[in-house]
């Protein structure tokens, strides 16, 4: 199993959604760590994200772009993606963001974000 | 006669004997018995004592409880609706959105371990409208340079508060 570190290999302050926002937005994570790491699994391989590391929290416009943007951009199909994911965390109240990110996903259309360009 | 008198005061003497054992056991069950009876009413009492306490305590705390909820509750769309009512501002909005994912947490927490005596029906209800305050009021272009000011969004937080407040106003009045 492949693993992203929220905290360490990417930013203990992830914040913004697009990438003129900053290098510790959403859509920075997802063109420049999650994508790339997803495209390295093999067929039957899960990606962990460790959500709590050194991170304090998320806002949603974040997990949206970061997360359910790999749907919305065409690269993968909701389903498939929840497949792919698993998350951990020590402290339970990040519990709440596994939801969200799961919820967010599944709520997104496929390719979503090439139409409305 | 002198032998009868002897034999008589010999008898007494056996059974002033008797007399004082006897007194001398019921003076010690005495002793038990009240010690006993003292123990069980001192216990009985501090074990009364601790539950009207508990009981008290706890019932006090259910309206204490969803009367500070509702305060943080205000003061959040309070601070969500002055974010979203202006735009991006690279000094003011920094501190505006910290303040906003710190008073989501609070309420988010303060509702899943909160002793407001809720069913659980209405918790879940609770739960339900504190995550979609989270969609909408870090949703969209949040910590975006490219935020503009949304009346959507105050308008959203502001029906979404509307609606968890009911659910613990009734409560803060018990």
């Amino acid at each position: 199993m492949q693993r992203i570190n929220v905290g360490k290999d990417f930013s203990g302050h992830p914040i913004g959604r697009y990438r003129e926002d900053g290098p510790e937005s959403g859509e920075v994570f997802r063109e420049d760590l999650l994508i790339p790491k997803l495209k390295e699994l093999e067929s039957n391989e899960q990606l962990e994200i460790v959500l709590d590391d050194e991170v304090e929290g998320y806002g949603s416009s974040f997990l949206v772009e970061a997360f359910a943007g790999v749907v919305k951009v065409g690269f993968m199909h909701s389903d498939d993606l929840l497949k792919k994911l698993t998350f951990s965390y020590r402290d339970e109240d990040f519990a709440f963001f596994e939801t969200k990110i799961k919820q967010y996903i599944s709520e997104a259309s496929l390719g979503s974000a090439k139409e409305s360009k | 006669m002198e032998e009868e008198l002897f034999k008589t005061i010999i008898n007494q003497s056996d059974s002033i004997k008797a007399l004082i054992v006897s007194n001398s056991e019921s003076s010690n069950l005495r002793f038990i018995y009240f010690a006993g009876t003292s123990l069980i009413s001192t216990a009985l009492g501090a074990v009364l004592a601790y539950w009207v306490g508990h009981f008290s305590h706890k019932r006090h705390l259910k309206p204490e409880s969803a009367k500070s909820f509702i305060k943080l509750l205000s003061k959040f769309e309070e601070q969500c609706l002055e974010y979203w009512s202006k735009n991006h501002d690279p000094k003011e909005s920094l501190i505006e959105e910290a303040k906003i994912k710190a008073g989501h947490k609070q309420l988010r927490l303060y509702a899943e371990y909160g002793n407001f005596g809720l069913k659980a029906q209405k918790k879940e209800q609770l739960e339900k409208l504190i995550s979609r305050l989270f969609d909408e009021a870090t949703g969209g272009d949040f910590e975006s340079k490219k935020r503009q000011a949304s009346r959507a969004k105050t308008q959203k937080v502001a029906m979404i508060t509307a609606s968890i407040a009911p659910i613990l106003i009734e409560k803060s009045f018990e």
